[in-house]
C-alpha cells in the first residue's frame, strides 16, 4: 500500500471509530483513534481529502475558497486540511447519505452546516450590552464562543475537551498553571461547567484565553459567531 | 513558544495579511533570542499585528485566531492583532525570511 492510500484508509478508519464513540463505545475506542491520528499527523493534504470526501480538488479548492471548508497553513507552509475537520466532515457526509442517498452529497452536506450556523440567535450568543462597551473584543468574542458551547455542552463535549486537554500537555501547548485548573474545572458537573466558561470574571477571562473547547464549535458555526460578534461590537 | 511555532504561526498569518508582521509582548524575544530560558516561553500566544493595514486584524483573527482550525490543530493562536500604539514603533527590532 503506498503511504498515499495507507493515509486515507487510516482517516476513514478514524472517522469510523470517533462515529462509534458518539455512539457511546468504550473509552479504549477513543484510545486506538488517538494512536492513528498520531500516525496521520494533523493535517491531510488537499488532494487526499478530496478523494476521501469522493471529489475532485478543483471542487474541493472551490469550497475552500469559499471557506466553507478550513484549510490551514502548515510548518512548511503548504495549505492542507485539518484532520479533526475532514473526519466531522466525512461524519456530515454519512449521515446525508443515510438519511437520503444524493447526487452531491457534500454540497447538501455543507449546505446543512451553514443553516445550522444561521440558526444561531444572536441574542444567545452576546453577552449584556454594558459589557460589551467595557471589553475588548477578543474577550467578548471568547465570551460569546463559549456561550454557544455551554448551550449544547453535553458529556461527549467534555471528553473531547479532556482529550483535546491531554494532548496539549503531551505536547506541550498549555501552560502547566492552567491545564490544572481546566482539569478540575471540567471534572465538574455540567451545570458547573456551563457556568465556568461563561462567567465574566477575571478567572473565566483566563480561562477562556487557553481553552480546550477550541474547535468545539465547527468551522461555519464559529464564523458565524465571529460575524455577530463584530455586527453587535 | 518555541522560535519554529512563532514562526508558524507568523507564517500563517503572513497567508492573511499581506503586510509586515510584528511581534509585540513576551514572545518578542524570540527574534533575538531563539534559544530564550523555558519560564520565558511558557505562552502559546503571540501578540502579532500588522504594521501598516490594521485593517486586516480581523481577517487574521477570523482565519488562525481563538477557537479556529488553527488553533485547535496547532494549539497556537494569536492574541493580538490590534495596531500598536505610536511610541513602541520606535523600539521595533526587525526580521525577515
Amino acid at each position: 500500500m503506498t503511504s498515499r492510500n495507507q493515509t486515507e484508509v487510516l482517516v476513514r478508519d478514524i472517522a469510523r471509530l470517533r462515529q462509534a464513540e458518539l455512539a457511546g463505545a468504550p473509552e479504549g475506542v477513543a484510545d486506538v483513534r488517538e494512536d492513528l491520528e498520531e500516525m496521520v499527523g494533523p493535517t491531510v493534504g488537499r488532494a487526499s481529502a478530496a478523494r476521501i470526501l469522493g471529489i475532485t480538488q478543483t471542487a474541493l479548492d472551490r469550497h475552500v475558497e469559499r471557506g466553507a471548508i478550513p484549510v490551514v497553513i502548515t510548518p512548511s507552509g503548504r495549505r492542507e486540511v485539518p484532520l479533526a475537520e475532514l473526519v466531522r466532515l466525512i461524519l456530515d457526509l454519512t449521515t446525508v447519505t443515510r438519511s437520503s442517498p444524493r447526487s452531491r452529497p457534500l454540497g447538501t452536506a455543507l449546505r446543512e452546516r451553514r443553516e445550522r450556523a444561521q440558526s444561531i440567535d444572536p441574542q444567545t450568543v452576546l453577552p449584556p450590552a454594558p459589557l460589551v462597551s467595557d471589553r475588548s473584543t477578543g474577550e467578548i468574542r471568547g465570551l460569546a464562543f463559549h456561550r454557544v458551547v455551554a448551550a449544547r455542552l453535553d458529556r461527549q463535549m467534555v471528553v473531547d475537551a479532556r482529550r483535546r486537554l491531554r494532548r496539549w500537555r503531551r505536547t506541550g501547548t498549555i501552560d502547566e498553571r492552567w491545564a490544572s485548573e481546566w482539569e478540575q474545572a471540567l471534572s465538574r458537573p455540567l451545570a458547573e461547567i456551563q457556568r465556568t466558561i461563561t462567567t465574566d470574571d477575571a478567572r473565566g477571562r483566563d480561562l477562556r484565553q487557553s481553552s480546550p473547547f477550541a474547535g468545539a464549535l465547527g468551522h461555519e458555526e464559529r464564523q458565524r459567531v465571529l460575524e455577530i460578534v463584530a455586527e453587535g461590537a | 513558544m518555541k522560535r519554529h511555532e512563532l514562526e508558524h504561526l507568523i507564517r500563517a498569518a503572513g497567508e492573511i495579511a499581506d503586510d509586515d508582521l510584528v511581534v509585540i509582548g513576551s514572545q518578542a524575544i524570540l527574534a533575538s533570542h531563539p534559544d530564550a530560558p523555558p519560564s520565558l516561553l511558557v505562552s502559546l500566544e503571540a501578540d502579532i499585528y500588522p504594521r501598516r493595514d490594521p485593517a486586516v486584524a480581523r481577517a487574521v483573527d477570523a482565519a488562525i485566531g481563538d477557537g479556529s482550525s488553527f488553533h485547535e490543530t496547532y494549539g497556537l493562536r494569536p492574541t493580538r492583532t490590534a495596531w500598536a500604539p505610536k511610541p513602541r514603533r520606535r523600539r521595533l527590532a526587525g526580521r525577515t525570511g
